[in-house]
């Protein structure tokens, strides 16, 4: 099965996973402390003995089991990466994540902002439609700035409406309008779409 | 088993003579879109529609969910024949001879196959959940406290080494993790508040749904985005309906293909993606036509299509009999079928007979859908995987936000999504494996409540753990799974086998040989 593992296992990785032994070290470190930290409070947890409950059933009982395994596995990946030379600053760099391009994580980033700023800020302080009108706009509008060129595009309706729109606006102003344009429509028909569905169809409470 | 056939057709009655059936072609239509865009799994998709059923009777909503998990796996397939890149992680052995074939310019032919091996294996994993769960129900009665412990230790241990190939360590602190984050909030036991720091919404703990929608939606949004664009070049121009003499010629691997993916879906936490692996690496070793795989070979495309396929009913088999999940996507619908009031359990073939049969008759329906869209719509189809990520992406993102808040209306799941999904993300980019990790959160509370009241059974003796013959065995599994885990021991293990037939060769023939 050597050759027929899996190279993607669902939310998995890719196989044969590239040597990580800096990211391993740094995950190891991160999971060790977390372990220690589960223990330790699952030791401090009450032991509830006014309510004279079995001491095998105390509530940080299996948290605190848990806490120690974790700890345990973190070391045992910890140790295993110190020994591949995942202690060196500088060094054989990890095969992955860290040889992203600067383009993706650019892209990492602005997603990042873009659907954080929206959940996290914009969602329960505007109005539901009007939040994720913003949100689809300002991400459809971002991400296709550079890059709304129509003339490759298999679809002859596609190709026409950028002519309209280059005839009326010029080259790139053109194109970057019909992009305002498309982005604004899309934003609109799906949080109304969403608002609808949901509400009134399914009857669900939106936030 | 003449009751089951009786419920059976009154499943297949009720379907037919109701609204039910619109449910069918929308759902399945829908999971074949979603499977068919990288990014969006069936976990995923099974999510979205869990909070969008919540107002639904509990038969229409399991049948929605039935039909978007069946139709998620088979929609995996477009994509990862056309494009080389899975729609769903399930497909992945699909496009090793998927791809090649489409590529020497049988575009539907592959697309045949792969409908007829996802149909096939589907029918030999809905025989198999029929005939199976029953006796796995009867057979789980005896399961007390400590079968129901080790169970859910069986279930990270395996599920973290086999999603984990190259470094089942990574699989099991996943699990670890989940079964952790599981215990956040009231102990169910005492009523005591455990790492809510005084803080009330953690007081309720974590929800699963949110955690999903974060790690399976949120996480994928991030991995898309940061990739390269996907260009659809191919189209499909000829007859996607495949001959069936060239179907039935691989037989053999059918069969064998579809019991092995019901069995590896059985396997708590494991699903869909091994169901695949595994039959393709076996009907491989039995093949005539070795050399052909990887190549664009059909019986490889056969057996994995059959395969994943067959394991979407056989992880149903454990959700029902057991309310442990085979896999992810089918952790979903065991959370969906609490929230709608079924409780799946050794009980279930005395407090609800007739759902596994009615569950069944879903699967069929939701099969013969796939093979009516997998022969009328695979043409339209393609056009599905041409919307750009830039718009769907956002849009995805916005349905992950309402399916996490929809479910207890808390913005604090919503916060929760975010959470788990940059976690998540950062996971999966340091490859650790996902399924452990929301198995854990299932299997947690069973964990704890079982090894406590275990504890408290033996006044905290452990030899009682380990003397009911269904936990010894269990035992074993999980202790020599943990050392074959370590890659010491097999190398170890390794030498020794070759020495040992390396011996008797050079005894049998007079020669050392390796």
């Amino acid at each position: 099965m050597a050759s027929d593992s899996p190279n993607d296992t669902e939310g998995g990785g890719t196989v044969p996973s590239p040597p990580m032994p800096r990211l391993d070290l740094v995950s190891g470190a991160a999971f060790s402390g977390l372990g220690l930290f589960l223990a330790v409070e699952s030791w401090r947890m009450a032991r509830l003995e006014h309510r004279d409950i079995s001491p095998y059933t105390v509530p940080g009982m299996v948290p605190g089991v848990l806490g120690v395994i974790v700890l345990v596995l973190g070391l045992v990946l910890l140790a295993r990466a110190a020994a591949k030379g995942g202690w060196r600053l500088r060094g054989e760099g990890d095969a992955s994540p860290g040889s992203e391009s600067g383009g993706a994580a650019g892209k990492l980033m602005l997603t990042l902002a873009l659907t954080l700023g929206y959940a996290a800020g914009l969602v329960g302080r505007v109005p539901f439609a009007w939040a994720t009108f913003v949100f689809l706009f300002l991400f459809v509008l971002i991400f296709e700035w550079n890059q709304p060129a129509g003339d490759g595009n298999r679809y002859a309706l596609v190709r026409r409406i950028d002519a309209v729109f280059i005839r009326a606006f010029g080259e790139t102003a053109g194109l970057r309008v019909k992009t305002g344009v498309a982005a604004a429509l899309l934003a609109a028909v799906v949080s109304i779409g969403v608002m609808f569905v949901f509400q009134e169809v399914f009857r669900i409470r939106l936030p | 088993m003449p009751e089951g056939i009786q419920y059976l057709l009154q499943g297949i009655v009720s379907i037919l003579t109701s609204p039910a059936i619109l449910h069918v072609f929308w759902a399945t239509l829908l999971g074949i879109c979603v499977g068919m865009l990288p990014g969006l799994t069936a976990t995923l998709g099974l999510t979205l529609l869990t909070t969008l059923t919540l107002g639904m009777s509990s038969n229409d909503a399991i049948l929605i969910l039935i039909c978007m998990y069946v139709g998620a796996i088979y929609g995996g397939s477009r994509s990862a024949i056309l494009l080389n890149i899975p729609g769903t992680p399930a497909s992945a052995a699909t496009s090793l001879d998927g791809f090649p074939l489409a590529r020497s310019g049988n575009v539907a032919k592959a697309m045949g196959i792969a409908t007829a091996g996802s149909v096939l294996g589907t029918l030999i994993g809905m025989v198999c959940l029929a005939f199976f769960a029953p006796m796995l129900a009867e057979f789980a009665l005896d399961f007390g406290s400590f079968e129901f412990f080790w169970l859910a230790i069986f279930g990270i241990v395996i599920s973290g080494r086999l999603t984990a190939a190259d470094d089942p360590i990574k699989g099991w602190i996943a699990g670890f993790i989940g079964l952790s984050v599981a215990m956040v909030g009231e102990d169910p036991m005492h009523a005591h508040e455990r790492f809510s720091f005084g803080n009330p919404d953690l007081r309720g703990g974590f929800g699963l749904l949110p955690v999903l929608v974060g790690v399976f939606g949120f996480a994928e949004i991030l991995t898309v985005m940061k990739s390269p664009a996907i260009k659809v070049t191919k189209n499909v121009a000829d007859s996607v309906v495949p001959k069936v003499r060239e179907v039935l010629q691989h037989w053999k691997t059918i069969i064998r293909s579809g019991i092995m993916g019901t069995f590896t879906g059985i396997i708590p936490g494991v699903g869909e993606d091994m169901g695949a692996w595994a039959s393709y690496a076996t009907a491989k070793g039995f093949s005539k036509e070795r050399e052909k795989y990887g190549k664009g070979s059909v019986e490889g495309l056969m057996a994995a299509e059959t395969g994943n396929s067959a394991s979407v009913p056989g992880s149903i088999i454990p959700v029902l009999t057991l309310a442990i999940p085979g896999s992810a996507p089918a952790a979903v619908l065991l959370a969906a079928l609490f929230i709608h009031g079924v409780n799946p359990g050794p009980l279930i073939m005395t407090s609800n007979p007739g759902l596994v049969f009615e569950i069944v008759a879903m699967i069929l329906f939701a099969s013969l859908a796939i093979l009516l869209y997998g022969l009328l719509l695979t043409k339209p189809l393609v056009h599905v995987l041409r919307i750009p990520s830039q718009k769907l992406m956002p849009i995805i993102f916005v349905l992950c936000t309402v399916g996490a808040f929809a479910v207890a209306s808390r913005v604090f799941d919503i916060w929760v999504m975010l959470g788990f999904g940059v976690l998540g993300f950062i996971l999966r980019e340091m490859k650790y494996p996902m399924a452990p990790l929301v198995l854990g959160v299932v299997l947690g509370p069973i964990l704890d409540r079982n090894l406590r009241r275990s504890l408290n059974l033996t006044d905290g003796e452990l030899i009682p753990f380990l003397t009911r013959p269904i936990s010894l065995t269990l035992v074993i599994i999980i202790v020599l799974t943990l050392v074959l885990g370590f890659k010491p021991v097999t190398r170890v293990l390794g030498r020794m086998t070759n020495r040992v037939f390396a011996g008797s060769d050079g005894a049998g023939r007079g020669e050392g040989s390796r």
